[in-house]
């Protein structure tokens, strides 16, 4: 059976979500919160909803979506651009290697891959500002923000398992 | 490396370990390293795309931004709620202080006033273009710059000054439409001319990403004290003088001294574009 132009819109839209979640994530990261100090640990919203749709849907996830978040991300944020595509695509290759653990445990098992993410990511993000600066910076604020982005990571998958539940399976 | 049949339902061990996988893999790599290398000349073009994402982001973020800001307002109500006592009384001080600066300023101003008309001096004004919300941070740990909701079409220019009710906060970096980047005081590559006072000193005001920026290029043998003002000088065309930028903070002897920004970082919420055009007969080899 064909499916009807209508089925092949509303297909199509289900199938943008997880696209579509990590651009508002993206988006959500650059409001001012007027926090004292919240912009310098500021958690990587992209990186975690990123990370969910990747070890859950990586077929709705491929490299290019990956790629093209990266790219907006770094050009809305102002940060060095190719940082977060180089990233992003780098821990595809990682979750896809490792989806047959991350995927089918505990939800423990999957958090502690994004634990090795999240910190290879800050230890990166450190390394190239540093590089590109030509001085060390300090590391505390990067310290913070990859433990804040973990800490916050099982509330936000909680919040997109449920719209993976009821939208896409 | 595993090796699988190639099947049709889209299963994903092939897709992905597949050759095209690993070569679409080896391709995104190389594109994301030459955008870092690329990223680093800053061309136009990039910061043209900056400028149109930023103009896309726009009105999203000033819709976030309103509940946002109502809860701010909020907690600032409640802060003040409990210490109103407090804070009533150190006002009350603070007031019975300011009076007696108020007619010592007063004074002054006309006595500046009369010299000024005396010497013939033009008066160098920045004009106000306009006046904005931020509506977005930078996001970032290494860098430090916000987003505001005025734009070309409201007469920003790329270089314009940008200051909160008390001081200078930054400089427009990029105009978009209806939206533009201020590169902030203390991000890593703002540099500065300032003027420190009363020493009347040149120095160079550089931001190294820390709340407090450096002075630099301070002459020999210069000691300052805590609470001299800082103020910008107006050389090099990009700030118009005589502006507030902070006070100095105690230095060790050892480490530049830093300054304390008096516009309030913390809490940036409208800002004020100036223009500044430097007087003709100034405009020497300076960019």
């Amino acid at each position: 059976m064909t499916p009807t132009t209508f089925e092949q819109i509303d297909q199509t839209l289900r199938s943008a979500t997880p696209f579509s979640w990590c651009l508002v994530w993206s988006l959500l990261e650059l409001v001012p919160y007027e926090l004292s100090g919240l912009a310098q640990v500021m958690p990587n919203l992209l990186l975690m909803s990123a990370f969910f749709w990747t070890v859950n849907r990586p077929d709705l996830m491929p490299s290019l979506a990956l790629f093209a978040l990266g790219t907006v991300h770094d050009l809305w944020t102002g940060g060095p651009l190719g940082l977060m595509p180089l990233t992003l695509i780098l821990m595809r290759a990682f979750v896809i290697s490792q989806r047959r653990i991350l995927a089918r445990r505990m939800f423990v098992i999957s958090w502690w891959g994004f634990v090795i993410v999240a910190t290879v990511f800050g230890l990166m993000s450190w390394a190239l500002a540093s590089f590109q600066a030509d001085r060390l910076f300090d590391p505390t604020p990067v310290a913070f923000q990859a433990l804040l982005t973990i800490a916050l990571y099982p509330l936000l998958a909680r919040l997109m398992a449920k719209f993976q539940r009821r939208i896409l399976d | 490396m595993l090796r699988k049949p190639r099947s049709r339902d889209g299963r994903l061990a092939d897709t992905l370990l597949g050759f095209g996988a690993r070569f679409s893999l080896f391709l995104f790599i190389t594109l994301a390293v030459a955008m870092l290398v690329v990223g680093r000349l800053e061309p136009r073009f990039l910061e043209d795309s900056r400028a149109v994402l930023a103009d896309l982001a726009a009105p999203f973020l000033d819709l976030v931004n309103r509940p946002v800001e109502a809860m701010d307002k909020v907690m600032t109500w409640g802060e003040n709620l409990v210490f109103v006592y407090r804070e009533n009384d150190r006002l009350r001080k603070e007031n019975a202080r300011l009076r007696s600066w108020q007619v010592a300023a007063e004074t002054l101003a006309v006595e500046n006033q009369q010299l000024r008309a005396l010497l013939g001096l033009k008066d160098i004004k920045a004009t106000p273009v306009t006046a904005a919300r931020v509506i977005g941070q930078s996001g970032g740990r290494f860098f430090q710059s916000v987003l505001i909701n005025a734009g070309r079409r409201d007469g920003v220019a790329k270089g314009n000054t940008v200051a909160d009710r008390n001081g200078v906060v930054g400089r427009v970096i990029t105009v978009g439409r209806h939206s533009a980047r201020v590169l902030l005081l203390n991000d890593l590559n703002s540099r500065i001319p300032v003027k420190i006072l009363p020493a009347g000193v040149n120095a160079i005001l550089a931001g190294d990403n820390r709340p407090h920026p450096v002075i630099t290029f301070l002459p020999e043998g210069v000691t300052l004290n805590a609470g001299d003002w800082v103020v910008t000088t107006g050389h090099g065309g990009t700030f118009p003088p005589d502006m507030a930028v902070g006070r100095v903070l105690a230095g060790d002897g050892r480490t530049p001294y830093r300054v304390r920004l008096v516009a309030d970082f913390d809490r940036l919420d409208f800002v004020r574009i100036l223009a500044y055009e430097q007087p003709a007969e100034d405009q020497g080899g300076a960019p």
